[in-house]
């Protein structure tokens, strides 16, 4: 096999170790946070008078009724993210490529009490959690040697990336239609890269690698809000945040096998000896990787037209950092009580990607998928209690490019859905 | 088409406008958070079962009178006037603390308390009333009850559910631990809300009033004692002082409810017998 073949089999193989695609880094709105507020579609910067608005908009706390409060949201989120079209069989078939992920957590727990002038809050929230596994087997895919295909092509992937906040939030009434609240979040990030695969062609030879990574960020986010009501049923909201990450720790690990021929070779930016046709090649590293993140600012308006019926909306603007362009979303929602026992809440959301459509004839291009989203919920109150049930559906569509230094595209889809439970009190 | 788009997003808005306008004042407060008074059976016994530690805990920092007579006298007269209290489902207790100092107290459920020093400043049985009236007030009126949010167990499957998923059960049993704590601050230090003083004035005043006691009993011992005790620590407007604000309301009730006249008893030869033999 000689040296453009390699390569060839290397552009098949490379795709699945860059480090800009490990997690989803190209949204903002991976999880809906909250109670009440999922189920308005995250539309809370005007609202925000429960734990929920520790997260959204900290001055909205000033706002919850002088009992204390506590509230606590269960998730079961799966996503499936499809890249189409990727591999190409001998018999001219095309394969795509399925990342599932799904997990269970507690998505959300906060508290509110009276403290003071002002309100105190503590909370803890899961922004963002994948566990994203792809295993798929192919076999005969083509490659440009007509006689040489590649016999059987198997590949696992076993990601996991969870980000937690959690902190104290502190909101005062500045006077009857004004407030003002900080919250403090601790940012912790963990994540976890498992990935390998075989390639065994059919006069032979394989190939095998596998990539390890694990990363750490610690950090804080502290965001600041304010609230103003205008008139008697008439909130606006503000609140900005940035997450500042103040320590890092990545390792990552490659292990290479293949038995295909010699030569160095660039592959992801590092030289392989390849003179050993039965070699196994190890390379390990300690890296700190500060990511900078861009600061984000939402506007929210909400009108609570009568104790049954309210109308929010919420524009956040995600600024530009090195790699991530910025970003408008937007937000709507409405809640209606069909009795003092029963509301429904329902919610309309985007989440764009931070990152540039893809253009013809461009290489290593970051995916580009603009997810819309829909959530509804019934909540069930009791006394001091209540209950809410609710599901979340999204659905995306963009171009991708997995194979790195081709000019190919590919088409991509995401669908996530996920069902929420949870549980508030006042006491 | 679009016009009738139009007319439709119209009428719309406008109507959402008119119910907005209807309901302006009630602003955040949603459906469920509504007529949250309302009670059942459990919110009475956890009422009840709260003023007794309440209660417990008072005694627990004074002694009661040892005189079976000025018990006996004042659950007498206690328990006339909290005939027209409007809570009958409530079996009201009165006792005397053996304290020097000039005092009342209530704790909800019907536990009312006043100490040897009040008595000795009182000259009649219509100020006696008066004042027992005002802290039956403050126990039908439920202040501290609504203040700290005391409310019987919940049993609903709602309930249920939400400490399944939530596990609030030592919250609340913590909670209720604090609030028992807030209860003595409120009675003992800080006082209630003016807003609940004045109310429990205005209808102390009127339930002395139905029983056949002079209205102003109470606005007459309130008089007296201004001269004896600190102002009210919630209060701190000199230029304004509680008992002022107090009194004024006091002439105020009595004038409104045409009770001027002022026909009703004083009772001061019973009082003296049992009070001051």
């Amino acid at each position: 096999m000689n040296t453009s073949t390699l390569k060839y089999l290397l552009i098949l193989l490379v795709f699945l170790v860059p480090n800009s695609v490990l997690a989803d880094d190209f949204h903002y709105v991976n999880m809906i946070v909250g109670n009440r507020a999922a189920g308005l579609g995250g539309a809370y910067s005007a609202v925000s008078d429960d734990p929920s608005g520790c997260y959204y908009n900290p001055a909205g706390i000033a706002f919850a009724p002088e009992m204390s409060l506590s509230a606590s949201v269960n998730v079961f989120g799966t996503s499936e993210k499809t890249y189409k079209d990727v591999l190409t069989r001998v018999n001219g078939g095309k394969l795509d490529w399925k990342q599932e992920s799904s997990s269970l957590l507690p998505n959300y727990f906060g508290v509110v009490r009276k403290i003071g002038r002002g309100r105190l809050g503590l909370s803890y929230a899961v922004p963002d959690s994948t566990h994203r596994r792809q295993k798929q087997y192919f076999k005969d895919i083509a490659t440009v040697y007509e006689d040489n295909p590649v016999e059987s092509y198997l590949i696992h992937i076993n990601d996991s990336d969870k980000e937690y906040l959690f902190g104290p939030s502190y909101a005062m009434s500045l006077s009857d239609s004004l407030s003002v609240g900080a919250t403090m979040y601790f940012y912790y990030r963990d994540m976890e890269i498992i990935r390998s695969q075989l390639l065994q062609f059919q006069q032979g030879e394989h190939y095998f690698i596998n990539y390890y990574k694990t990363r750490k960020d610690r950090g804080i986010k502290p965001i600041l809000g304010l609230i103003w009501e205008p008139y008697d049923t008439v909130a606006i909201g503000l609140s900005v945040s940035q997450t500042i990450i103040l320590d890092n720790d990545t390792h990552t690990t490659d292990i290479f096998r293949e038995t295909i021929s010699g030569g160095f070779t660039l592959v992801d930016g590092q030289e392989y000896d390849f003179s050993d046709t039965d070699s196994i090649h190890f390379q390990s590293q300690d890296q700190d990787n500060k990511e900078d993140y861009p600061w984000s600012g939402s506007l929210g308006l909400a009108w609570f037209v009568s104790p049954s019926l309210l109308f929010t909306g919420d524009i956040t603007f995600h600024g530009s950092e090195k790699d991530k362009e910025s970003v408008v979303n937007f937000a709507l929602g409405t809640e209606y009580y069909f009795s003092r026992n029963l509301a429904w809440r329902c919610g309309l959301y985007t989440d764009f990607a931070n990152t540039d459509k893809i253009s013809d004839g461009d290489t290593n291009q970051k995916e580009n998928i603009d997810v819309y989203g829909l959530n509804t919920s019934l909540t069930l109150f009791h006394k001091l209690s209540n209950i809410t049930m609710g599901v979340s559906y999204g659905y995306g569509k963009g171009e991708a490019q997995m194979i790195t230094d081709s000019t190919l595209i590919q088409d991509a889809e995401i669908e996530n859905i996920s069902f929420y439970l949870s549980a508030a009190y006042k006491y | 088409m679009r016009t009738r788009i139009n007319v439709v997003l119209f009428i719309l808005i406008f109507a959402l406008l008119t119910v907005s306008f209807v309901f302006a004042g009630e602003g955040r407060r949603r459906l469920s958070a509504l007529d949250e008074n309302y009670d059942d059976q459990s919110d009475l016994e956890a009422e009840i079962s709260f003023g007794r530690d309440l209660a417990a805990r008072i005694l627990g920092n004074y002694t009661l009178l040892d005189n079976v007579g000025v018990n006996h006298y004042v659950n007498l007269v206690g328990n006339a006037v909290a005939l027209y209290s409007g809570r009958p489902e409530l079996k009201f207790h009165f006792a005397v603390l053996d304290a020097g100092e000039c005092n009342a107290f209530a704790a909800p459920g019907g536990y009312v308390f006043i100490t040897r020093g009040a008595l000795d400043l009182m000259e009649n049985e219509a100020q006696l009333a008066g004042v027992l009236s005002h802290e039956i007030a403050h126990i039908t009126e439920k202040h501290i009850v609504k203040e700290l949010n005391i409310r019987g167990a919940d049993d609903s499957i709602t309930a249920g559910l939400a400490n399944l998923i939530g596990g609030s059960t030592d919250t609340m049993r913590k909670t209720l631990e604090q609030a028992l704590e807030t209860a003595a601050d409120i009675l003992f230090n800080r006082g209630y809300k003016i807003k609940d003083e004045l109310e429990a004035d205005q209808i102390g005043i009127l339930m002395s009033a139905v029983a056949g006691y002079s209205p102003d009993g109470l606005k007459n011992f309130l008089s007296k004692v201004k001269h004896f005790e600190p102002e009210d620590a919630t209060y701190k407007n000199k230029e304004h002082p509680m008992h002022m604000v107090r009194l004024e309301t006091i002439d105020q009730t009595i004038k409104i409810n045409g009770l001027t006249q002022n026909l009703n008893a004083t009772m001061k030869g019973r009082f003296n017998e049992h009070i001051n033999p």
